[in-house]
């Protein structure tokens, strides 16, 4: 393979030639056909070379060219390009027309090349910087949520600086990670969504701790120029390993010619938005604390609401610990005192508070451009004492040193971070001990400042809760007694040179890096209840990848009408990833949150090496700018595979046919523009580091219940073998796609349409495959499985109305994928993929990616429920359970849509983001365990009768037992703690205004005088309304964070809406 | 055409540079996935002590909260254990402990061990491997029934063994106990012995060699309902050739105060607390609520403090304990008394329970009291061994060998939480087992004659 390609290269090579020394000066006056007006800002090029100019403000344009020169090609934003050849005449005056179908629109695409989006045979969609920013998104991710069809953005948490899952085009990898490569400027970045906590967990981490953040959020939004979504395989064939989940390549904004009369551009953005939660679980506000119908009060450590009605009961003021309104007794009571109110704990959270603020210089000539720009976010949680914040600044520059050479860079210094709140299956967790209250505990004492010990302890530091001081944490302890703080200093950037041999010939070198270190400090103060004799941890993350790239392009054309590039690439990339992990257990003394003060410490360390090397090829055929092909190759080694045997191939091959060209149809009026197109790629993945032979880990003795015990004990060290067993001649995972599209545009553009159908198939998946734990091992690394998506994904823009002073605009995207699981390994039926015992994410067989599985009703083979008819028995009158878990709910949607809607009136703007999710199914884990406790509206039907329905498991008689609904039924399979999940599964379908923004540019004109080029004042919301049918939080977060089990909620903190103003300046 | 020559050899430099990775190549990808976190090596002496940890917190763990669920010791209080009051068990229940706590945990790592010490002619170290890996086999195979053992821990060279018959673990486990006794006496001229880094002995072969005939006593025992076998005399004979001779011999493993040793029942009420030891909500727990008051027990205030677990059995130090002396003494009661020698078998337990009550700390006084009130065996031979029975059923707290003795013996009389259903006679096998090597399980499930993998189904020694 690389003889090959050397011979082709050196064969290529003798095409280079000389440049000559003559010169002589062009000239000329740029107007617009449509109006004859003249136009400035248009770009002149010399083909082949760097040497340019721009026309200025009356359209004129004076430019040396060298004697060999031969064409110049005329550009500028919503023109049509003009090429037009030098003949012996030095005045050369061009009329350009307008670019209403957007032809020569140019997408960037692998590797940051640009190219004509005609010429582009797959999927690809971009999204303007603009967009991203308009509603005042915080986050990148966030920005793109509704806009891209066949693009999943979900946010993990309403918490400030929580992660944002994002995914294109299904599940193609089984265990790995199926998140799409970031890249910025043609270098990747680091996307990571690290866990906190005791390594020795693994991603049990995820269901419990903090909300933590993934990496993109380090990139200030108002940076960007452009997002390019890469969406299949054959997009992203180019990069290889890391893009088999597709790509976003993401454009920032660069400096050059500042507009006429300035040396510099400056932008100020500023703005400020208030947060609120947008939705909580219904609760029951009628039955008080206790069991049995009787009051319990939080001394007896009583944890669930099967007291009393509200309504009956009062408070006899005496002194009492616990309520400062007394103890509870029956109003009958002759020592009652005041009626009984109950206490509304939600009123918990607050109105949070963002401002966000940049400032951009950008400024250069024809020749070269600078952009610095700052920018800082902070951001109040709607939850006290949680916050985040991101401050980054930016140095971009380019410059054409000389006809033949120029060079650019960029280097961005970013520092995140917060104190963010504990969240999950936890028992400091936030939620769950917020939920869990009953309503006659006030978990704020009464006060109103959540910062006061009084709401969370008592004048002798004991915990101050529903439980007499066991249990699980106050929120009000929870946030001032667990604090967690992370701070994230990252640097990323890039160095680029170019030189042009001549017209045909160019090299590139690019060389990147990303390097961040992040450290996490997490507190548990004496009389927490996750750690009631206090620890402290502190967590050390450093990451760095280096990537380089040189790249050759050759360009010519075989005739007049067939044109050809190839692009020749070497890529390397190394990465580096340590951590370190210390934690302190026992507090000698609370409220010093140090590890100096802790009585044991253990510590772990790890650190994760990781290179690739590849050798890429990229041919492009262009017949007549009517047929488009396109060919790809990549040679990749990868550190992660036996030495052996560690070399993949993966080609693409992609068409495209503007058939509207070759009928002549250019010149219609409905339909100017169509094109097909069909693309096969096959990318893939490695196997994670080490996983080709076996090792012994540190023994770590622990159960589901208790956090076990940990090596060195008494000062003793313990290894055991290691649970997965390794695989010495591993293979790389594969995924084959094909794709189908179209573009069609009717109308002069007033509609546009772009279709796709892609069909993907991943073969040789990676998967630790479980293994019978009788064999030594919970799992053993196996090229096993297969799965496969398809889909369809479409977009769809309208321009109803277009007059001098009204549009409007709208686009429509729609998107379906259904993943399925061929097969997993012979004898293996699942894999596990997170979550709990008795409702978990799962693989398996048969079934589409990621299935919710767990206890069910037991069923006769007519599905009707089989009820228990034996007098005798505890479940007289009650469906019964099924002994064999299934499946009981599948998280994929059936299709996701946004709707977008822009109107625009002189100088109004109104832009409205509908965001439409059609099925994926939801465990609520929070409502089954809110049931168990008797603190669920559900179970406000207490004491009351119920037929079930079902069939007698003695005669399969339709049912006609009453039954009661008891607090015995409720803490049993009714509820969240029995053996059936089933009935806890609902569906997470929902719409919801994403976005919303009012925006009112102050006409030019008025500011002609002023220093000011442009202001615009927007008022702008998120989330604003939510329709949905699920009980719970926000439908849309998921417990684990950005990982591949999604469809969880178990205590996740709430989502929330914002609304705020957004100012925008330009000088 | 000159100027071309001049350009290849300037583009072929380049290109041979950038291309040619065969030289950089092996640099560049060498030692990067060589895993610098963890060994592929160690020695002995790391593997024992987790080995030793990681079955006392399975047996400390589960195995003694389901069975002392299950035998009344104690009752649920919340969540979770509420559910299995009324024996509601999924096989997702018994995950942890088969897959994690056992199988996947000690006894691969015992497996490991005793491979490495064939190897390399470890003959004492893996001595006492085996003496662990005959008690690691006992509990699990006591709970669950037939198990693999000799198709088991290869991989992925056999990813669904087949589960052996409890008769033949039983033959394994007496061969291991047996070639260990020998070993332990035998010469070992590798240099490599067992040290401090043993938490059970700290090195201590005589104590091992007391522990491997106590092991094979308690084996005996077990098969009183297994008919043609001499339980009772092969458990005295194992008692006389060499078994525990006081409470200092006893194989218990210790913990230590702080979050990342404590014992296991400390640990639970400390993070869950979902069990009740005494009258819960009007709820009367067999053992502390009926048995013990009605015998004036002194023991009652040190097994409860309050409403919770007293520092012995729930403090942050309270041992696991393997094998006792004290129910070494229990056995050799029982087995006195099913041989008709009554004398033997009263001095057996009053041995025994003193032994008991003196290591939980109850005064001489307190003893001899109890003894003469509660410990003088009478009437039928059946009436005698119900008397042992109960008092090795008190002395016996949280220990999961007291199910066993239950299911063997049917001493304490127990009824049924769950109206219509009988209690567990065994734990069933896991989720992973149904799910990743469903052939071996069901047949395993059929050779013990159960219609399914049910919790009423008998194992061998309990028909």
């Amino acid at each position: 393979m690389r003889k090959l390609f050397t011979l082709l290269v050196v064969g290529l090579a003798f095409v280079v030639l000389q440049a000559s020394a003559q010169e002589r000066t062009i000239s000329g006056r740029v107007t617009s056909i449509k109006d004859n007006s003249t136009v400035p800002g248009v770009s002149v090029v010399v083909v082949g070379t760097t040497i340019g100019t721009s026309t200025d403000a009356e359209g004129k344009y004076s430019l040396n060219v060298p004697s060999s020169a031969k064409t110049l090609i005329f550009s500028a934003l919503g023109m049509k390009n003009k090429e037009v050849t030098l003949g012996a005449s030095n005045v050369i005056d061009v009329a350009l027309e307008e670019d209403v179908l957007k032809l020569d629109e140019v997408v960037v695409t692998a590797l940051g090349i640009k190219q004509e989006k005609k010429a582009v045979g797959y999927a690809v969609q971009d999204v303007g910087g603009d967009a991203l920013t308009k509603a005042g998104s915080r986050d990148l991710i966030n920005g793109l949520s509704a806009k891209v069809s066949g693009l999943t953005v979900i946010n993990s948490t309403g918490s400030p600086g929580g992660a944002s899952y994002i995914r294109l085009r299904g599940f193609n990898s089984i265990t790995g990670d199926n998140q799409p490569l970031f890249v910025i400027d043609g270098v990747p970045i680091d996307n990571s969504n690290l866990g906190s906590g005791n390594p020795d967990n693994g991603s049990n981490n995820f269901l419990e701790s903090v909300s933590n953040s993934n990496r993109a959020l380090d990139i200030n939004p108002d940076d960007i120029e452009s997002v390019t979504v890469l969406k299949g395989a054959a997009a992203s064939a180019l990069y290889g390993i890391n893009a088999a989940g597709g790509a976003i390549v993401i454009t920032t904004k660069k400096g050059g010619k500042a507009g006429p009369g300035k040396s510099v551009n400056v932008t100020f953005n500023s703005s400020i938005q208030w947060d609120q939660v947008n939705k909580l679980p219904e609760m029951q506000n009628k039955y008080v604390q206790g069991t049995g119908g009787e009051w319990y009060g939080p001394e007896t450590g009583m944890p669930v609401s099967w007291g009393p009605m509200a309504d009956t009961m009062s408070w006899d003021g005496s002194a009492y610990a616990w309520d400062k309104h007394g103890m509870l007794v029956s109003s009958n009571d002759p020592t009652a005192k005041e009626k009984f109110i109950p206490y509304d704990n939600l009123d918990f959270f607050q109105t949070g508070v963002t401002y966000d603020n940049s400032v951009a210089i950008a400024g250069g000539d024809d020749k070269n451009g600078f952009r610095v720009s700052l920018g800082h976010l902070k951001q109040n949680g709607v939850i006290p004492l949680s916050d985040w914040s991101r401050t980054s600044l930016k140095f971009s520059g380019s410059s054409k040193i000389s006809e033949k050479f120029s060079a650019s860079g960029s280097v961005d210094f970013s520092n995140s971070g917060g104190q963010r709140v504990q969240q999950g299956s936890n028992l400091s967790g936030l939620m769950l001990g917020l939920l869990r209250t009953p309503i006659s505990f006030d978990n704020s004492n009464g006060l109103s400042d959540p910062s006061n010990p009084n709401t969370y302890s008592f004048p002798d530091g004991s915990q101050r809760n529903f439980r007499g001081g066991g249990g699980y944490d106050n929120p009000y302890w929870s946030i001032n007694k667990n604090p967690f703080h992370d701070d994230v200093n990252r640097v990323f950037g890039y160095a680029s040179v170019n030189y042009i041999f001549n017209e045909h010939v160019d090299v590139t070198y690019r060389l990147g890096t990303d390097f961040y270190s992040d450290r996490r400090k997490q507190a548990f103060d004496i009389g927490s209840r996750a750690f009631p004799a206090g620890q402290v941890s502190e967590e050390q993350y450093f990451y760095r990848h280096v990537n380089s790239d040189l790249l050759f392009n050759f360009k010519w054309k075989f005739s007049e009408k067939i044109g050809s590039n190839f692009l020749l690439g070497n890529n390397l990339y190394s990465r580096t990833f340590q951590q370190v992990y210390a934690q302190g257990d026992g507090l000698n003394f609370s409220g010093f949150y140090n590890m100096n003060n802790t009585m044991t410490v253990l510590s772990r360390e790890s650190t994760t090496r990781y290179r690739t090397g590849a050798v890429f090829g990229d041919w492009k055929l262009d017949f007549a700018s009517q047929i488009y092909l396109e060919l790809t190759g990549r040679v990749e080694k990868s550190s992660t595979l036996p030495t052996d045997d560690n070399v993949f191939f993966y080609p693409s091959a992609s068409v495209g046919w503007v058939f509207t060209e070759t009928f002549g149809m250019s010149d219609n009026k409905v339909l100017p523009f169509g094109k097909l197109r069909a693309n096969y790629a096959k990318v893939g993945h490695d196997a994670p580091p080490y996983s080709l032979r076996d090792v012994f880990v540190g023994a770590i003795p622990a159960d589901g219940w208790t956090n076990g015990i940990s090596f060195p004990f008494n000062g003793t060290g313990g290894y055991t073998v290691s649970d997965v067993a390794a695989n010495a001649s591993l293979k790389p995972e594969k995924t084959s796609s094909y794709e189908l599209g179209t573009e069609l545009r009717w109308l002069n553009n007033r509609i546009a349409l772009d279709v796709s159908y892609y069909y993907s198939k991943s073969t040789d998946q990676i998967i630790p495959v479980p293994v019978p734990g009788t064999t030594g091992f919970a799992s053993a690394y196996l090229n096993a499985g297969e799965i496969e998506n398809k889909g369809v994904e479409a977009i769809l823009n309208v321009t109803p109305v277009k007059t001098k002073n009204f549009s409007w605009d709208l686009t429509l995207n729609w998107s379906t994928n259904k993943s399925k699981v061929l097969s997993l390994s012979p004898g293996i039926e699942t894999i596990g993929l997170g979550g709990f015992e008795g409702s978990d994410i799962r693989a398996i067989a048969g079934q589409p990616y990621g299935v919710i599985y767990g206890g069910g009703w037991l069923r006769n083979s007519a599905g009707q429920i089989i009820i228990d008819d034996d007098p005798t028995s505890f479940y007289y009158g009650f469906p019964l359970a099924d002994p064999v878990l299934k499946v009981l709910g599948d998280p994929n949607p059936d299709w996701i849509g946004g709707i977008s809607n822009t109107f625009t009136y002189k100088s109004w703007s109104l832009t409205g983001v509908i965001d439409i999710r059609q099925g994926g199914d939801i465990w609520n884990g929070t409502k089954g365990a809110l049931v168990y406790f008797g603190m669920s509206k559900l179970t406000e039907n207490r004491g009351t009768t119920k037929v079930f329905q079902g069939v007698k498991a003695s005669d399969g008689a339709p049912n006609d037992i009453v039954a009661t609904l008891t607090e015995d039924w409720y803490e049993d399979n009714g509820g969240g703690f029995g053996s059936v999940a089933e009935d806890f599964i609902e569906d997470g379908s929902y719409v919801r205004l994403r976005q919303l923004a009012l925006t009112y540019s102050v006409n030019p004109k008025y500011l002609k005088r002023s220093p000011f080029s442009s202001i615009d004042i927007s008022f702008v919301g998120t989330n604003l309304w939510l329709s949905t049918d699920y009980t719970g939080v926000d439908p849309e977060p998921s417990l684990t964070g950005a990982n591949n089990s999604l469809g969880m909620d178990y205590f996740n903190n709430p989502g929330t809406k914002s609304y705020g103003v957004k100012v925008r300046v330009t000088l | 055409m000159k100027k071309i020559f001049k350009n290849i050899t300037a583009s072929l430099l380049l290109i041979m540079a950038t291309f040619s990775l065969n030289s950089c190549e092996k640099t560049y990808f060498e030692g990067v996935n060589d895993d610098p976190n963890s060994p592929t090596d160690v020695p002995p002496s790391v593997l024992l002590p987790s080995i030793q940890a990681e079955i006392a917190w399975a047996q400390g763990g589960d195995m003694a909260r389901f069975t002392s669920l299950l035998i009344q010791q104690v009752r649920g209080a919340s969540r979770q254990f509420t559910v299995y009051e009324t024996y509601n068990f999924t096989e997702d229940d018994f995950d942890n402990l088969w897959r994690l706590n056992l199988y996947a945990g000690p006894l691969m790592d015992l497996y490991t061990l005793n491979k490495i010490c064939k190897d390399k002619g470890y003959i004492h170290y893996g001595a006492v491997g085996n003496i662990m890996m005959a008690y690691g086999l006992m509990i699990t195979t006591d709970c669950f029934g037939n198990a693999p053992y000799s198709q088991a821990f290869q991989g992925t060279q056999n990813i669904s063994p087949a589960y052996d018959s409890q008769e033949s673990l039983y033959a394994d486990m007496n061969t291991l106990l047996d070639e260990a006794i020998a070993a332990l006496d035998a010469p070992d001229g590798s240099g490599v012995e067992v040290g401090s880094e043993d938490f059970v002995y700290g090195g201590d072969y005589t104590l091992w060699k007391k522990f491997a005939w106590s092991l094979k006593a308690r084996l005996a025992i077990h098969k009183t309902k297994v008919p043609g076998s001499n339980a009772a005399a092969d458990a005295i004979t194992a008692i006389n050739n060499g078994g525990f001779t006081s409470n200092s011999d006893d194989a218990q493993f210790n913990f230590y105060p702080g979050p990342t040793t404590d014992s296991p029942w400390f640990q639970y009420i400390e993070q869950r607390d979902d069990i009740a030891y005494t009258d819960s909500a009007g709820t009367l727990v067999t053992l502390t609520d009926q048995i013990m008051p009605s015998m004036n027990d002194p023991r009652r205030s040190i097994y409860l403090s309050g409403t919770t677990l007293g520092d012995f059995y729930g403090g942050e130090t309270a041992p696991v304990f393997f094998m006792t002396y004290f129910e070494m003494k229990f056995i050799e009661a029982e087995a006195k008394e099913r041989t008709g020698d009554d004398a033997g078998a009263q001095t057996a337990l009053n041995d025994a329970v003193t032994a008991q009550m003196t290591k939980v700390g109850v005064s001489a006084a307190d003893i001899t009291t109890f003894l003469a009130a509660n410990c003088v065996l009478t009437g039928t031979q059946q009436d005698k061994i119900d008397q042992i029975m109960t008092q090795k059923y008190i002395a016996m707290y949280l220990q999961p060998e007291a199910w066993t003795d239950w299911r063997r013996t049917n001493i304490p009389a127990l009824t049924s939480n769950l109206s219509g259903s009988q209690i567990p006679r065994r734990f069933i096998y896991p989720q992973s087992e149904t799910d990743n090597n469903k052939a071996s399980r069901d047949a395993a499930v059929a050779a013990m004659g159960c219609g399914s993998n049910s919790l009423d189904c008998r194992v061998w020694w309990d028909q």
